[in-house]
């Protein structure tokens, strides 16, 4: 049975990510499509990572290093069942200025698909450009600019 | 002096989980219930959202915390700078856990359930 918390939620906060019984397994297998489509253009070594923050969303992220960094994210959207993927792209570096830590970041949105239209193919095809575009950028190309100073550790 | 953490949730269902069970934890069993905080107190959800790079639809509705470090002994991930992600420049701090921090709690005999009023 809802609690009348749970009808709070939807009906008059209007919070669509309520969901009681989401179902992870499902999640996953659209997870695992993305993987096995940037497994098949990425020959290097990179860092895996799902459900950062508790978002169904699978990160790969690559870089030296020395050079710029670089991410591809898909995630999954819908709150109890899969209802579409989002493919995206980022390459960052920080810099330190002085006494100032500055990100120069760019991002790229892919696109998305429908649940109707997540096929192995497709999925490919996204991700593919998404891993393309960013793949493509050099340091000069990051042209958005954050002082992180903040966040010091 | 002691780190103190922050947790953003925007998933009603973990609200109710710790009001009714005083307990601050993923729901997803997938990652062994791995739960991610922050050391940075944000009064702006917005500004979360955009430090931890979360999705647009993914908007924090609460903030529990603070939570002292030493009730989160060990780390599965982090402290680590928060990359770039769906459009958001990141930048915040993140850490992630499986350990349950557990808070304290009114029990009530009679409800045989916490005191969901405190």
């Amino acid at each position: 049975m809802r609690s009348q918390l749970s009808q709070l939620a939807e009906t008059e906060l209007g919070i669509e990510s309520y969901n009681p019984e989401r179902d992870y397994v499902a999640f996953n297998e659209a997870l695992d499509i993305v993987r096995d489509a940037f497994l098949s253009l990425h020959a290097g070594v990179a860092d895996e990572e799902r459900w950062r923050w508790d978002i169904p969303v699978i990160t790969f992220t690559w870089g030296n290093g020395v050079d710029i960094k670089r991410n591809l994210n898909g995630f999954v959207l819908g709150a109890r069942h899969p209802s579409g993927i989002e493919v995206e792209s980022n390459a960052w570096t920080d810099i330190r200025e002085g006494k100032v830590l500055v990100r120069y970041w760019r991002h790229f949105p892919a696109g998305r698909l429908d649940a109707t239209a997540i096929t192995e193919e497709s999925v490919t095809a996204l991700v593919e450009k998404a891993y393309s575009e960013v793949n493509s950028w050099k340091k000069d190309d990051l042209e958005q600019r954050e002082m992180l100073t903040r966040h010091e550790q | 002096m002691a780190i103190l953490y922050y947790r953003y949730i925007s998933d009603i269902s973990e609200r109710n989980q710790l009001v009714t069970e005083r307990k601050i934890l993923s729901a997803n069993a997938t990652t062994r219930y791995e739960t991610w905080y922050t050391p940075t107190r944000y009064d702006d959800p917005s500004i979360a959202q955009r430090e931890l790079a979360l999705p647009t639809a993914v908007m924090p509705i609460y903030r529990v915390g603070p939570v002292p470090e030493n009730l989160i002994p060990s780390l599965t991930v982090g402290p680590r700078r928060v990359s770039p992600a769906f459009g958001h420049p990141g930048g915040g701090i993140e850490i992630a856990t499986t350990d349950p921090v557990w808070l304290f709690g009114l029990w009530s005999f009679t409800n045989d359930a916490f005191d969901s009023s405190l």
